[in-house]
């Protein structure tokens, strides 16, 4: 994997978080920037995840005495952040309509085939077999980064990141249906 | 994982390259050129390349369910914490940008937010100005901005709004200067000046024009739509101006992140072409335009966009993108006419015209220059705007268009037309022509028969109607005039010296060209019940049909007249028709497909191999009532049931179409014959009897007549000869099962 050219210096004596430790980080950053953004504008129905993302890099890229070792390291960790919410979350969900009359089903995904969890599980197997074709995947879809930004922080070329990008969608997609046919 | 990421790379590479290539045969060759010798190889590039669009699709949806938890998770969360400072940057914008004083916010569109703004040196006058939304921090960015600007700066066209600078702000975004265009968007424009379907298509043809001097400049738009083409009148004229040019393209995002970058849709779904919203790593091309332009066409004709909007309220993105690679578009007339008559009538006001005149105009070939131009393969659509801005023009002077299969009847009419013979004079050749012809594929039929034969065939006819005889004793003259008018045809002189050289027409193939003719010949014998010639047409039809594109096939009526005129006359020749028709056209590609090729395998008993086959198709086809002709694809389903033995599901779908509001006396007259057979399958005489009694009555009242909610509409031979067919099968079954 590339790393990037134009994050932040690292300093030896500069604290560094592990992605683990990063998760609940990013994670009560993301709520807090979701909630000021619902607060103040309700009417954005197509609110996705992706600008959060973006949001919290500018606000905890700036918070003293905490730094990342690079925007690539950042942007992987909150890609994590996101997956294991929306994964969470999902479940949660799914576990609800276990208990819950089916009247109840109209908002939210409550499918067992929710496709979150599809490709959270795939995604796992396909890091073993194409780093790169994953790598693209958690930073496309549970980070929500544009080509041009994942370019950025992997230093690969944007035309390779984008061609990256559709070959690990079908391959992702293979080993989903696959998957589904054993079941 | 060195050497594995160079695989993968290469891998990716070679999928991109086999993905530009829109031609199957060429993509199977490169396939082969790639794999040499490794076929597991191959087979898995294969597998990848066909997952292509279904992955497209899955991660849209998944995309909109993350939209959704996102949204349940954030509802949830408590406002706190004061308002950080970053996100009000985006709104923050100069009074002044340069020599432009900006005066009011005119609206956001996908690419950035239009100003109005006045210039004040070196001359003084308003402008438009648009600060393009991009990642300012992004050099590349910049550097395609960069190169588009001078794209546009190229572009010098009446119906073009000029740009006359770009630049960028303070902040480093950038923006465009452009004229500043007053005018009303053209939809709303025509509606209100209610011009008829002419003066819309001159119009229209200005718009063309105009795309296509920018195509030649390199320049694609990428979201053409009314909004985006303001008309104004100016001396009594209407002028056109295409604004916000390439745009989309500038801000800095390519292929498939165009419509969704940041996930924010850029253009707007319902004029976008398949490969825009395919998400399939195809990069879209001029041919783009040409398809946004017959949604605009579309809808300058009858009031809407070619997607069925009605299913939802709010179509989410993947299902518009679903309905625009899988919805079989309906043909402007057909719309039309499915429209209840007080909105038609609507229509027509705003087209100073009246009901029955505007489907009769938009009939024929303006559905064919539509659908062209809306072709989902890119490489079957119009090249080029002027190629669509061509036969505009000669539609609009009669003359024959490109879009149209070409016959030569076709050809003729258009030729008589243009020449304002009187209409009974036009009838007559046209009737000639084809009575000509007609020979002509009799005896193709009789090659290898005898002279006597042929004299058979010639006494046969001359022993017909007597209107047929007349014609007949002009044969000399007949031909004659085919060759005159053919000759007189500009652009279409080779093609009738070849034909006319080779007369006697006995060397004429049952080629595309001929398909048209026999057709024609066919359906006429077939209305005036001469069964025996209908048959020998469609014999022929089925033999020219070989050479023509099977889906496309499959789209049209020709199958169902061929089954239903060979069943009639023999079984054997029947099922024999029937295995070509699985070999050739099965499995079908889309609803209304699937719902013909049913209905064609399956108006005889059919054995399990064949239903085994079509289970696909009936899944393709799926819930007949979602699909363009509800009571047509319940009968096809309920056939399908019927054949397979599960009556109740074949009853179920009776009542379906039955009940279905738009469904015509004939097929209704059908789906009580299943209804009869199923009935008597299960035993139950008694209703099967009733059913039957229905049918029958229908089919006599009506007598060749066809009605759609109690108004006469225009019959079609077969259907009532698919209904005879079923009501015969039924009289039998239902005689069997009572004894």
């Amino acid at each position: 994997m590339g790393t990037t050219t134009q994050g932040p210096e690292i300093r030896a004596d500069e604290f560094c978080f592990s992605s683990a430790e990063l998760l609940p980080v990013v994670y009560d950053e993301l709520r807090r920037l979701a909630a000021f953004r619902l607060d103040r504008d309700s009417a954005s129905k197509t609110l996705q995840p992706t600008a959060l993302v973006h949001e919290a890099w500018i606000r905890l890229s700036e918070i003293d005495g905490k730094m990342w070792q690079s925007k690539e390291h950042f942007f992987n960790a909150a890609a994590q952040a996101m997956r294991r919410i929306l994964v969470d979350r999902v479940r949660a969900q799914s576990r609800q309509k276990r208990t819950r009359p089916p009247e109840n089903l109209d908002a939210g995904v409550f499918e067992d085939d929710s496709h979150i969890l599809l490709i959270h599980d795939c995604l796992t197997k396909l890091e073993k077999i194409d780093p790169y074709s994953a790598k693209v995947v958690l930073l496309k879809f549970y980070g929500g980064l544009s080509s041009e930004e994942i370019s950025q922080v992997t230093g690969r070329s944007m035309r390779s990141v984008e061609r990256q990008w559709m070959f690990a969608k079908a391959k992702l997609y293979r080993l989903i249906q696959e998957d589904q046919k054993k079941e | 994982m060195n050497a594995n990421g160079h695989d993968e790379e290469i891998s990716s590479a070679i999928m991109e390259v086999a993905l530009s290539l829109d031609d199957p045969d060429a993509r199977r060759v490169f396939l082969d050129r790639v794999f040499e010798n490794r076929e597991v190889a191959r087979q898995e590039m294969t597998k990848l390349l066909e997952a292509t669009d279904g992955a497209a699709t899955f991660f849209l949806e998944a995309r909109e369910e993350r939209a959704q938890v996102t949204a349940n998770i954030l509802s949830e969360a408590k406002p706190s914490s004061p308002l950080p400072v970053r996100f009000s940057r985006e709104e923050s914008v100069p009074e002044k940008l340069g020599p432009y004083r900006l005066i009011s916010r005119l609206g956001e569109g996908g690419g950035g937010v239009v100003y109005e703004a006045e210039q004040e040196h070196p001359i003084r006058r308003r402008v438009a100005l648009k600060i393009v939304r991009m990642d300012e921090e992004s050099p590349s960015a910049l550097a395609r901005f960069d190169i588009e600007r001078q794209a546009l700066a190229l572009m010098d066209h009446p119906n073009i709004a000029k740009v006359f600078e770009a630049g960028t702000t303070p902040s480093g975004k950038p923006f465009f200067a452009m004229e500043l265009v007053t005018g009303e968007p053209i939809v709303r424009y025509c509606n209100r000046h209610k011009l008829d379907c002419a003066a819309r298509l001159e119009l229209f043809v200005l718009v063309c024009n105009a795309i296509q001097h920018a195509h030649q400049k390199g320049v694609i738009h990428r979201d053409i739509k009314p909004s985006n083409i303001l008309v104004t009148e100016q001396d009594g004229m209407h002028v056109a101006k295409i604004i916000d040019f390439g745009i989309a393209k500038s801000s800095g995002v390519t292929r498939g992140e165009a419509i969704t970058a940041h996930d924010q849709f850029f253009g707007t779904p319902a004029y976008m072409s398949p490969e825009q919203v395919a998400l399939t790593g195809i990069d879209v091309d001029t041919r783009s335009d040409i398809f946004s332009l017959g949604v605009l066409l579309y809808e300058l004709l009858t009031g809407a966009t070619p997607i069925d909007r009605s299913t939802t309220a709010e179509p989410t993105f993947s299902q518009i993108r679903k309905s625009l690679l899988t919805w079989e578009t309906l043909r402007p007339s057909e719309i039309l006419a499915k429209l209840p008559p007080e909105n038609l009538r609507t229509l027509a006001t705003e087209r100073s015209t009246d009901s029955a005149s505007l489907v009769s105009f938009v009939k024929g070939d303006l559905d064919w220059i539509v659908m062209m131009a809306l072709e989902k393969n890119r490489m079957r659509r119009y090249q080029t705007a002027n190629g669509l801005a061509t036969d505009i023009k000669r539609f609009l002077t009669h003359q024959p268009i490109a879009a149209r299969p070409p016959s030569g009847v076709y050809v003729l009419a258009k030729f008589v037309r243009r020449n304002r013979l009187a209409f009974g004079a036009a009838v007559l050749l046209v009737m000639l022509l084809i009575t000509g012809l007609a020979i002509t594929a009799a005896m193709y039929e009789s090659e290898r028969k005898t002279a006597i034969e042929q004299l058979r065939l010639k006494n046969e006819a001359q022993a017909a109607r007597n209107q047929e005889s007349r014609l007949r004793k002009q044969a000399d003259a007949r031909s004659n005039v085919a060759r005159a008018a053919f000759l007189l045809d500009q652009g279409r002189i080779d093609e009738a010296d070849t034909l006319r050289r080779d007369y006697p027409l006995s060397s004429i193939e049952p080629s595309l060209e001929a398909a048209a003719v026999f057709r024609s010949l066919g359906d006429w014998n077939s209305e005036h019940g001469r069964w025996d010639q209908a048959h020998q047409c469609f014999q022929l039809l089925r033999q020219a049909n070989r050479q023509d594109v099977a889906q496309k096939i499959l789209q049209g009526d020709d199958l169902m007249a061929i089954s239903a005129a060979l069943l009639r006359q023999d079984a054997a020749q029947y099922r024999e028709f029937r295995d070509e028709v699985m070999e050739r056209y099965a499995p079908a590609e889309g609803q209304q497909k699937a719902e013909h090729l049913l209905k064609v395998c399956l108006l005889y008993p059919a054995e399990a191999g064949i239903l085994e086959k079509l289970r696909k198709d009936v899944d393709t086809m799926g819930d007949p009532r979602r699909t363009p002709c509800p009571a047509w694809s319940a009968l096809s389903l309920s056939l399908y049931c019927l054949r397979d033995s599960s009556c109740d599901e074949a009853l179920d779908a009776c009542e379906i179409g039955i009940t279905s509001p738009e469904c015509k006396s004939s097929c209704q007259a059908s789906l009580e014959a299943v209804a009869a057979m199923a009935y008597a399958n299960i035993g139950n005489a008694d209703l099967a009897g009733t059913s039957l009694r229905k049918a029958r009555d229908i089919a006599r009242n009506c007598d060749g007549k066809d009605f759609a909610q109690g108004k006469p509409i225009r019959p079609y031979w077969f259907d009532w000869a698919i209904a005879e067919l079923l009501i015969k099968e039924a009289g039998e079954c239902v005689e069997t099962a009572s004894r």
